[in-house]
């Protein structure tokens, strides 16, 4: 069985973007170059009829910075349009009745697979996470603090960690801001290490969207700004899911 | 409390260094920039008078590519020099009685922690790697087989899943090869899913040494290279000191 590679699923994507100068990503615009509107983007991967559990909420292991941030965004999603986006146990609950396209997608085990930033259960043990989506100034926001299960040098996170955090802050983000689907690159530049249990916040922002291609950045510092992390640039690549054939 | 920066430990750690031109690692030299041979730092990692759980080991989950080719390097660690690196339950287990240098350490609660790659206990769930480490070629390989709590696209590994093996396997192949010792960058480059329960197979050669910096890149692969998942480029710096850490 030859499976398509990222290659092939772009050449045949580009048969359907839509032809035109290259597309630099307009503030106020919410049509994606693929036709889908930011609106029907958010409310595709919220889910908001679905029972399943959300684990982007508070619980007994956030420390007190956490706790204070998450409160001054859910104010701002009364008051200057951010969103809060759920997280679910696995990506599939985040696109039900949706595959990838191109002949990528393959039958699997649904009955037991996670999403790897919710692998570990226990709270506060693994990732604690939630992110903030603005969808007309097209960034968003991740307050993250790495538990005990996460380390790498002794009493901090491991580097793939927060490689894993931006990239899954990036893939929600570019796929609400235009239908980015598939990390093509990460160029991550490492400045200080993560205590566990302490706070990261990734502030991340699209750059531009243009041949089928949406690029992407982000900082990572302290709550204060303090201490910077490290920073990241990532380039991702646009692609519509498929509808299921019915089973 | 100031916690030192990288770029604080870098400065102090630079009046250590010897003096002399950029260092290219050549082949047949087992001593690092810093004195300690090689041997010496792959005793150290590997505590090989320890009691603590080898999971680099096969088991029930491993698929048989995985099996084939871990018996191809087992025969490989007796002919041609390779050595099998353990891989423990926590870091802290790898470097007993030796801290980060310079005031990074941190106190921490040593109970309860895992290194990320190991954090998911079940067999098959998560992560299930080996790594064979060469000496003087300065090469390793990492067998990799992502389980289904490592997904990102529904039945494919997680990006970050991959970028995390990256990280963990050049941090091991930096630290036996010219004591390096913490992550300054990463540049991957995706080029295809992995399916969970697959192998991939990741090489892994050091570059160059320059700088107090450690050149290192990967490629990915499946078993017989016909599918390449992706490829990439790190530095690490080094431990910075002639007798690289402090015992505590």
């Amino acid at each position: 069985m030859i499976r398509r590679t990222f290659q092939a699923a772009m050449s045949l994507g580009r048969h359907r973007v839509l032809p035109g100068a290259p597309y630099v990503l307009p503030k106020l615009n919410p049509t994606s170059a693929f036709g889908s509107s930011t609106d029907s983007l958010v409310s595709r991967l919220c889910q908001r009829k679905t029972d399943k559990k959300d684990y982007a909420l508070p619980n007994a292991s956030w420390c007190p910075d956490m706790l204070n941030l998450y409160q001054e965004f859910l104010e701002k999603t009364k008051t200057e349009g951010w969103i809060k986006l759920p997280s679910f146990k696995s990506n599939r609950d985040h696109i039900q009745g949706l595959k990838l396209p191109f002949g990528l997608a393959v039958a699997s085990d649904k009955s037991d697979s996670r999403i790897f930033t919710r692998c570990i259960q226990e709270e506060g043990q693994g990732y604690e996470y939630v992110i903030f989506f603005h969808p007309s100034e097209k960034k968003s926001i991740c307050l993250f603090q790495p538990g005990p299960y996460l380390e790498g040098p002794p009493g901090f996170a491991h580097g793939g960690s927060l490689a894993t955090m931006m990239d899954e802050t990036f893939s929600k983000t570019a796929y609400l801001a235009g239908e980015g689907l598939l990390t093509l690159s990460l160029n991550i530049r490492f400045k200080n290490l993560i205590p566990v249990g302490s706070l990261a916040v990734l502030n991340v922002d699209v750059e531009k969207i243009e041949d089928q291609k949406l690029y992407i950045s982000c900082i990572t510092q302290s709550r204060d700004k303090q201490i910077v992390y490290a920073k990241c640039s990532g380039v991702f690549l646009q692609l519509q899911l498929e509808e299921e054939s019915p089973q």
